[in-house]
């Protein structure tokens, strides 16, 4: 077997045996379906929504997608500014530690009644969690160019702005990249909080719903599917890196 | 061939030229650099620092470590400005930016994300944001010339040490500076591949007729290169000794067993140990 169809196959198996021994579990010790549903329960929970689960699911996944540009825009640009100069840095960087203190669950209600119940406050509530880690390595990444690559730049004759854009911001892509991993998992969650406050569609409020409504089989094939889209988000967020920035993962990688 | 200065080069010379030669390219005048530290005294790198380097000449600047050789080259590259004396570059204290000045580093410092000949194109497009067809003929022209013409398009981590420092050497040459400035460029590789590259110094030397400024811990590479070694003292950098280098060019490995060559040698490194090198090193 060659070892990229064992790097597929092997955690495949491991899933499937996962699923079986739940649902053998669930058979032999007769588990109550609103306790916790088995494998085929949740799948037939999944069923009985039908295409509704996938409509539900865009639903949620634009909000999360539009909140994730939207945390990227925040957050890289202002990596950058803490990091390049220490009076922007020592000027707006409490406000930003401040910003991120704040829990998003407590302030999501309050954004509800301020932006109402349309998709803005669902976006902010997704960019307010999302942008501080990718603002964070950004920052790390600029502030992590050797000093020579800086000395090139400068001999170059390089103004500031030219040194980020040829030098600092693309030394920092593998370190944005780290950012922008953590950013989009916890975009998902932005999006499932933002849903469980305001929304009367996406998988959040399919979630809330179910739920009290002792769908509980429904309900969890919901947050299946939130899993299933965070995977996939992840995922491809490492394929952008490996396929556009090719050359810093080599890096990273190291000698 | 980009012009960049209206002043004569060195592969025609005119009477002109002659008169312009006779005057120093690099001014050094009474240069001193002082670091201020946390704990309150400073540090001073050079003090009273004179040196004055003539236009085509190989000048080495050798010395202990601490001395204040790589002060020296990163002042003349305009990353570090005198506390006191003045640098003069062509007779004006402001030409910088590698159009007048170039460096390289004792690493390669290849900018990953970018191919060989992005990478020696890169002081082209910080100085003019943009590259002309005639820039990337040239430096197609530079690759050649230092050994890599089928590398254009490889990344720098295909290449090896000795192949991405000849990348930087090139880079070095792109924007056609006067002005050569080599901190330890040697440093960091194997012997051999060392060897190599300081006879493709002097040959690309021989043929550009740069002014190069290089710093070294080599003595060996000091002599061989140079038409002129400055030793210089450690704490604070003074210049302590200079040295004429009168071996016949073209030189190559050979003339290391020539005895002028080690007497030379043997010269700097008393300059450097003091008359106790004989026995023993100080460090």
């Amino acid at each position: 077997m060659s070892s990229t169809t064992r790097r597929i196959l092997a955690p495949l198996f491991t899933f499937l045996l996962f699923l079986v021994a739940w649902q053998v579990i669930s058979w032999g010790l007769k588990v109550p379906v609103y306790l916790l549903p088995s494998p085929l329960d949740i799948w037939n929970g999944g069923m009985r929504l039908g295409p509704t689960i996938f409509s539900n699911s865009l639903e949620t996944l634009t909000t999360i997608l539009i909140g994730f540009a939207l945390s990227c825009a925040v957050g890289i640009p202002l990596g950058v500014l803490v990091s390049v100069n220490r009076v922007t840095s020592e000027a707006i960087y409490p406000l930003i530690v401040f910003l991120n203190a704040i829990p998003i669950v407590a302030i999501a209600p309050i954004l509800v009644v301020i932006f109402g119940t349309d998709i803005t406050a669902r976006l902010i509530i997704v960019t307010l969690i999302a942008f501080f880690p990718i603002m964070v390595a950004t920052a790390s990444g600029i502030l992590d160019t050797p000093e020579e690559m800086l000395d090139l730049a400068r001999v170059a004759g390089a103004s500031p702005l030219t040194e980020i854009l040829t030098v600092r911001l693309p030394h920092a892509v593998a370190f944005i990249f780290g950012g922008l991993r953590i950013g989009v998992t916890v975009a998902v969650v932005g999006a499932v909080v933002a849903e469980f406050v305001n929304a009367n569609k996406g998988l959040g409020f399919l979630v809330t719903s179910s739920t009290a409504q002792f769908a509980i089989p429904t309900a969890m094939a919901c947050v299946v599917m939130l899993a299933i889209i965070s995977v996939l988000l992840y995922e491809s967020v490492n394929l952008v890196h490996r396929v556009f920035f090719g050359w810093s993962i080599r890096r990273e990688a190291g000698h | 061939m980009l012009a960049v200065s209206d002043m004569p080069t060195g592969k025609n010379p005119t009477p002109d030229a002659d008169a312009a030669a006779s005057k120093p390219l690099i001014e050094l005048s009474h240069v001193g650099v002082t670091f201020p530290t946390k704990r309150g005294d400073p540090v001073v790198a050079v003090e009273d620092f004179n040196l004055n380097i003539a236009r085509e000449e190989i000048v080495s600047l050798v010395g202990p470590s601490g001395c204040g050789k790589s002060t020296v080259l990163r002042m003349l590259a305009g990353l570090l400005k005198p506390t006191s004396g003045d640098v003069w570059i062509g007779g004006d204290p402001n030409l910088r930016g590698f159009s007048e000045v170039a460096i390289v580093f004792q690493r390669a410092t290849l900018l990953p994300w970018l191919t060989i000949l992005k990478n020696v194109l890169y002081p082209v497009r910080v100085l003019k944001g943009r590259v002309g067809a005639e820039d990337i003929a040239r430096a197609h022209d530079l690759l050649a010339l230092v050994g890599l013409d089928d590398m254009a398009e490889r990344m720098p981590h295909e290449l090896s040490g000795g192949m991405q420092q000849r990348a930087a050497i090139a880079r070095s040459l792109i924007l056609d500076a006067k002005i050569l400035l080599m901190d330890e460029p040697f440093g960091a590789l194997d012997a051999l591949t060392r060897e190599d590259l300081q006879l493709d110094l002097l040959d690309i030397h021989a043929r550009t007729k740069k002014t190069i400024l290089l710093v070294t811990h080599s003595i060996n590479e000091a002599v061989l290169l140079s038409d002129r070694v400055a030793v210089m003292s450690a704490r604070p950098g003074r210049l302590q000794d200079l040295i004429e280098i009168d071996i016949p060019k073209p030189r190559s490995h050979e003339s290391a067993a020539l005895p002028a060559f080690i007497e030379y040698s043997q010269r700097i490194r008393d300059d450097i140990f003091g008359p106790r090198g004989h026995r023993k090193a100080v460090s």
